[in-house]
């Protein structure tokens, strides 16, 4: 083996102890990172979880019965239903309205799939068209005195 | 130059030919390099802690401030215990104790005023002498407030510390107190719920459903308190219990206390008057006495039993309360709650078959329920026939009030035997298994008495109990108190009334109880369960029914449950609805 051989080999062997001593630095620079991280984000998880058994009780503190009960008698003029303002057969209440358009039956293929979603009548009322001008003129005319 | 090469050189196999020059110079060179590596690691370890820890630990206070209080630990709080639909009944939240240690207290005077004045239920003196103490701990004020924690550590006084603990917290302050339980300062359960599933709370992997529907609970609270205001009375308990599954959706014992203050409640407000205390329940036995009767002997309910005069057995006289003092039929010995009538039911039923009825009913041994305050009841011992009367009416025979409820309700339920419970099964999979029905008596005797008890309501002693649209029935109690030397007290009762809707088909049970009332101008001095604890039930049936979104349904008189009874009732009232029937 030659002497330039050799030097090359030392140098190559510690350029390689170099990197790998960098890269194992970096590595478990990051690992302490993470790990930093993964325990701040524990610690911030345990105190929201801690917040929400906080406000968990909190809110079905202020929600007591009782208390409800109190401010509803307080500030409400509403009451607990009697039994008497119960209909107590329904069948004999007038229909209520219909729907503005009526419910239609969709027919389906007997051999397609199922759509994934069925359009459903509307109870809104659609929106109107907008009337050209004539139209307007006309309705306005009776009122005016009849223009035509 | 080639001995020069220290790595050639060591590799080579020692040989004769090694001078002892060379020998110290591979030493040389070995050990300086082992310095230089030495030092290289202490170089990037300084940069590492100085440059990178350093910066990143500053990063990470500032990041983590204010979290600082949470440790993450593995510290599980105690399970919490909600009612059937999640309403927390009882929690636990991280509080603060402040703790001292008296050795690096510079100026324990000081230290104790400025204490007293942020803690003012500490007092100085005690403070002061715990402090000059020769110790390194001691307690100073467990579970304080965020304001107080705040407060001390502003005093900065540095033998003042904290440990955060866990607190148990009941939200809804007394509302199920005696069911739910409460815990020493340590977290262990000593009461109720907490007591009786102390080891699995203190897992803290789940949370306990109770059957217990607060809405449910406030409302019966809230009239069984009425109730005891109005007539003055010491106490009293009320229940109602779901019959389709045994379900407790109420359990009130009254005067109750705030669990998050145990220190403050006396005994007298932690006794459990709902399943410890064991009463004699007087006439809504009558229940039981007549169901015994109609099961045991299946006689026409034109029975006649002559009331007329006082029932004398040896030096015991048996006396109604308002006499109808004339032959009464089995429905209205039952609507009048006669005592004499009820005293031969049980007479003819017989001793034996009696006391095995009240047996099969689990009137005889205690109630087998989730909590450990259950009461044992008090049963004539040795049963004499004379105990067989008195028990036919309620007498001489003591059982806890959810007791006597579960037990009715076993009758009015089709005749089959309810179990109670607070808990609801959860997490178990597939199906719940049906739990084998045991029946006591028969789908007709069991008719027959729902007629009866609707017959109650809408005729006899229970009219106040009456709800358009949900059919109620049940039966009014009003037992005399028996004083310390066995004798009863005529002025000192408990009244009481079971309630059970809607009759056709009973589902819910609804009991109120009032230890000692006391007869109000209103109700023309009565203090009786048809005046006393039957309006109660009638309020708790209409807010229940309210919030349960229950659908009130109306029947015809004719349709009525009691309508085919109303032939045994032979009084001036009872002839008007015979008469109302011709015409409809």
């Amino acid at each position: 083996m030659s002497r330039r051989k050799a030097r090359v080999s030392v140098l190559l062997a510690l350029v390689i102890a170099v990197l790998a001593g960098t890269a194992l630095f970096r590595v478990s620079q990051q690992v302490q990172t993470a790990e930093d991280a993964e325990r701040h984000l524990r610690i911030s998880v345990a105190s929201e979880k801690e917040a929400i058994r906080v406000l968990d009780a909190e809110w079905d503190y202020l929600n007591r019965p009782d208390r409800l009960e109190k401010l509803s008698q307080e500030y409400l003029n509403m009451q607990q239903p009697h039994t008497e303002q119960i209909e107590h057969t329904p069948a004999v209440l007038p229909d209520v309205m219909s729907p503005v358009i009526e419910a239609q039956t969709i027919a389906l293929d007997k051999g397609a799939r199922t759509p994934m979603r069925v359009p459903y009548p509307r109870t809104k009322p659609q929106r109107q068209q907008p009337r050209d001008f004539q139209r307007l003129l006309d309705d306005v005319a009776p009122a005016a005195g009849g223009a035509r | 130059m080639k001995k020069y090469l220290p790595f050639r050189r060591s590799m080579r196999i020692i040989g004769e030919k090694r001078t002892a020059l060379d020998t110290a110079r591979s030493r040389i060179t070995i050990v300086s390099a082992l310095f230089v590596l030495g030092f290289i690691m202490v170089g990037v370890r300084v940069v590492d802690l100085t440059f990178i820890q350093g910066e990143m630990q500053e990063f990470s206070v500032a990041t983590g401030s204010g979290h600082s209080r949470v440790k993450e630990d593995k510290d599980i709080p105690r399970g919490n215990i909600t009612d059937r639909n999640g309403i927390l009944l009882a929690t636990s939240l991280r509080t603060a104790s402040l703790y001292a240690d008296p050795a690096i207290i510079a100026n324990p005077k000081e230290a104790a005023q400025a204490l007293v004045n942020i803690l003012p239920t500490l007092s100085y003196g005690d403070l002061l002498q715990k402090l000059q103490r020769k110790a390194r701990f001691i307690w100073i004020k467990r579970n304080l407030t965020p304001d107080e924690q705040f407060a001390v550590l502003s005093l900065g006084e540095p033998g003042f510390s904290f440990q955060s603990e866990w607190r148990r917290i009941y939200p809804q302050g007394p509302l199920a107190a005696h069911i739910v339980g409460f815990t020493d300062i340590d977290s262990n359960g000593i009461a109720g719920i907490e007591r009786s599933f102390d080891g699995l709370l203190e897992d803290g992997a789940s949370d306990l459903k109770l059957t217990l529907d607060i809405r449910v609970q406030h409302i019966v609270r809230r009239e069984l308190e009425r109730a005891i205001k109005d007539f003055n009375g010491i106490g009293g308990a009320a229940t109602v219990v779901d019959l389709s599954d045994g379900e407790i959706l109420a359990a009130v014992s009254y005067p109750d206390f705030d669990p998050n203050d145990i220190g403050a409640a006396d005994d007298k407000s932690k006794f459990n008057r709902l399943t410890l205390g064991v009463y004699e329940l007087g006439s809504v036995f009558k229940i039981f006495s007549s169901a015994a009767l109609l099961e045991t002997h299946g006689v026409p309910l034109s029975t006649g039993f002559d009331t007329r005069e006082p029932l004398v057995r040896g030096r015991f006289t048996i006396r109604d309360y308002h006499p109808e003092k004339r032959v009464l039929s089995i429905p209205e010995v039952f609507m009048h709650s006669s005592n004499i009538g009820a005293a031969m039911m049980g007479e003819m039923v017989g001793t034996q078959n009696l006391k095995d009825f009240y047996e099969d009913l689990g009137l005889l041994s205690p109630l087998s329920l989730e909590i450990e305050e259950v009461g044992r009841p008090l049963v004539p011992e040795p049963w004499r026939d004379l105990s067989t009367l008195t028990a036919s009416f309620g007498h001489g025979i003591a059982v806890s009030p959810l007791q006597m409820t579960v037990a009715a309700g076993s009758i009015v339920a089709d005749g089959t035997l309810i179990r109670p419970t607070f808990i609801i099964p959860e997490g178990v999979t597939g199906a719940p298994k049906k739990q084998p029905e045991i029946r006591i008596i028969s789908p007709q005797t069991a008719h027959r008495m729902r007629q009866m008890m609707r017959l109650v309501v809408t005729d006899g002693t229970g009219k106040n109990a009456a709800v358009s649209g949900y059919r109620v029935g049940g039966k009014t109690g009003t037992a005399e108190k028996p004083d310390a030397r066995g004798r009863y007290d005529r002025k000192k009762q408990i009244s009481s009334f079971i309630g059970f809707f809607p009759m056709d088909a009973p589902r819910y049970a609804v009991y109120v109880m009032v230890d000692e009332p006391k007869g109000t101008k209103a109700s023309f001095g009565y203090a009786t369960g048809g005046w006393v604890a039957s309006p109660a039930v009638r309020k708790i049936i209409e807010g229940m029914a309210a919030v349960l979104a229950i659908p009130p349904m109306d029947l015809p008189t004719a349709q009525d449950l009691s309508a085919p009874l109303r032939k045994y009732v032979h009084d001036d009232k009872g002839a008007k609805h015979l008469a109302s029937f011709g015409t409809d």
